[in-house]
């Protein structure tokens, strides 16, 4: 068995000094080379603190533990000199609003070229072409015209063009895409989706993919992690886990959805809310919203299975 | 039966861009567009960011004004009627951080329009705000709390009993789930069928998530930068589209359980600047089965049954 590109084991975060406040609790999983892991839950589960887990980026004061192993590197305790190497360069990332992760006064071209230059090494003018033939690799007509213009003359589509070609300037091992078509319309959605698909298939990059869409995830994942809460609630090969859902959360998620092909008088709904950090019960998470929560409920549900796992013991 | 509102003809052109030695340009943001929404109907308006949706909405509630065309309410000019439709005719939008105001509390907020439209006394009004939080499925005590205590959906519920507040007959609302997490647009959605059940309520419902619309809408008209290129009964839009637009639209649509996506069946280009708008059909770049006649000649929006009408030279599913 080949050993994966990334290997989080046991990932713990928490937040603050005096009364630290457990983010991520115990999360698992790997990436494959070229693979994509699709990453979905409501807000407040712990989708984009993994991001940032990743990247380094979580805010201070914090406490990690656990393991995050990219291509044999220990990720946790990482000086921050090494870390920022890394980032950019073997991580890329791409976020929701290209608008504020953008620089408003610096024209597009200038700031992929920034990142050739500070990673890469390049000269100034080969930074500056190699900035026009990435917006042209990621599908934007007249180049090394639109490589002049500022974030904001931009449309929005346009704008998450730009930050793909950041993030891919430097060929990462990873890209990391947090919510990536949420501010987008559907047609646009599809635009970004099919680049990010072709991006994938010629550089071999794998992706960790976060959406609260479960339509958009099931068109872009290979392998499905369901969370939390801040755990791991099933995760599995895409199709098993969108086909036969065995946790009640991932049921819940997915039922909910309004369907086109089968359209109900009432959505089911998954009633009450992800509770605060500070305020997780002992025992499963999911259960003061679950349907079939009983006394067995009552001790975290171990994370059982062997490609398809769930944390359910009523699974 | 006479339409609740009815557009016929709706124009809007701004004038933008005007310095000092430049001449202003007229920008056509909605153009002849003749809509009617008929009691208890949900009439669902869809379309790219940037196709006049909600520019359509505010100029259909006088909000915006109007350059050519008319809007009746109750079979009369808007203009006889204005006091009227600004009680029936209520408004929910996408942001419900941003529509509330923060210093107000949720039970000042909600009788907020019964105090401006002069609906009952003190004691009435405190009655009909607890029952208004009944309704809309938050506990009485959130009356003495303030918008920044609640969550986005509780917030989305507390703007939806405000709206109900004066008893409307029409609600518009303008991308209502967007700002919501998925297990709680589930809940709005169904709050919304039920208030049409009890209330016999009629919905203009704009929005760009096409799945909340076939499960609520009973008509979608399809918007393409101002102008109407499709309209009719949701099973009927949806099971076999007739404008290569609303069909493009329909199938970004992402679906669960169909497996990987295979790239490239996206609609090419973005919606055009209105400023510039493409000659003949708005679409014919974007379009996949354009000829020559569709750069040349506007479509007109043409019936092609006595519930479907579509602007499109050459529409789907026609020999």
């Amino acid at each position: 068995m080949t050993t994966p590109l990334l290997d989080v084991t046991d990932l713990t975060v928490r937040l603050g000094q005096a009364d630290p406040v457990t983010i991520l609790d115990g999360l698992s999983f790997t990436l494959k080379r070229g693979h994509t892991l699709g990453v979905v839950g409501e807000s407040g589960c712990g989708k984009s603190m993994t991001a940032l887990a990743l990247l380094g980026l979580v805010p201070e004061p914090h406490h990690i533990a656990g393991h995050m192993r990219l291509d044999g590197i220990e990720l946790v305790g990482l000086p921050e000199a090494q870390r920022r190497t890394l980032r950019g360069k073997r991580i890329g990332m791409i976020f929701q609003e290209p608008m504020t992760a953008l620089n408003p006064v610096v024209t597009v071209g200038q700031q992929i070229a920034e990142m050739l230059e500070v990673h890469e090494g390049a000269t100034v003018t080969a930074a500056r072409r190699g900035a026009v033939t990435l917006l042209e690799q990621v599908g934007i007509a007249a180049a090394a015209e639109r490589a002049q213009a500022y974030p904001h003359q931009l449309s929005g589509g346009m704008r998450q063009r730009v930050m793909i070609a950041m993030a891919i300037a430097c060929r990462p091992d990873i890209l990391i895409a947090d919510e990536p078509t949420t501010a987008l319309d559907v047609s646009v959605q599809a635009q970004i989706l099919d680049l990010l698909l072709e991006l994938q298939a010629r550089e071999g990059m794998a992706m960790l993919f976060i959406s609260h869409n479960l339509g958009v995830v099931s068109e872009m994942a290979d392998e499905i992690m369901v969370m939390y809460a801040g755990r791991v609630a099933e995760q599995g090969p895409a199709a098993e886990v969108l086909g036969w859902p065995r946790h009640p959360y991932t049921r819940g998620l997915i039922e909910t959805m309004p369907d086109i092909a089968n359209r109900k008088p009432m959505l089911p709904v998954i009633a009450g809310t992800v509770p605060e950090p500070r305020n997780r019960g002992p025992g499963c998470t999911f259960a003061p919203r679950c349907l079939y929560a009983d006394a067995a409920c009552a001790d975290i549900p171990p994370l059982r299975g062997d490609t398809h796992r769930v944390a359910c013991v009523h699974a | 039966m006479t339409p609740i509102i009815e557009t016929t003809g709706l124009t809007v052109r701004f004038k933008v861009g005007a310095g000092l030695f430049r001449p202003a340009r007229a920008v056509q943001a909605v153009s002849n567009v003749s809509l009617s929404l008929m009691p208890g109907e949900t009439l669902a308006l869809v379309g790219e960011s940037g196709s006049g949706k909600t520019t359509f909405a505010r100029a259909m509630l006088g909000l915006t004004p109007i350059t050519e065309g008319r809007v009746r309410y109750d079979g009369a000019d808007i203009a006889q009627h204005t006091q009227r439709m600004r009680r029936e005719v209520q408004v929910i939008f996408q942001d419900p951080f941003g529509s509330l105001d923060p210093r107000l509390s949720i039970g000042a907020i909600i009788a907020e329009p019964l105090r401006i439209h002069r609906i009952g006394t003190g004691r009435t009004q405190d009655a009909r705000v607890a029952e208004l939080l009944d309704l809309v499925g938050l506990p009485r005590s959130a009356r003495e709390r303030y918008p920044h205590q609640f969550s986005g959906g509780q917030r989305q519920r507390i703007a939806i009993a405000r709206a109900l507040a004066p008893e409307p007959r029409v609600i518009i609302a303008d991308e209502p789930l967007s700002a919501l997490d998925v297990s709680i647009q589930s809940q709005i959605l169904n709050l919304f069928v039920e208030l049409r059940e009890r209330i016999g309520l009629s919905y203009f419902l704009i929005s760009h998530d096409l799945a909340a619309v076939h499960h609520l809408a009973d008509r979608v008209a399809a918007l393409y930068l101002g102008r109407v290129v499709e309209i009719a009964p949701r099973d009927a839009l949806y099971s076999a589209p007739a404008h290569p637009y609303t069909k493009a639209l329909l199938d970004s649509v992402p679906r669960i359980g169909t497996g990987k996506r295979v790239p490239g069946r996206a609609l090419t280009g973005e919606i055009p600047s209105p400023l510039a708008p493409p000659s003949g059909c708005h679409f014919h770049p974007r379009c996949a089965i354009a000829t020559a006649r569709c750069s040349a000649q506007i479509p007109k929006l043409r019936q092609l049954d006595a519930t479907r009408a579509v602007a499109c030279h050459h529409p789907l599913g026609e020999a």
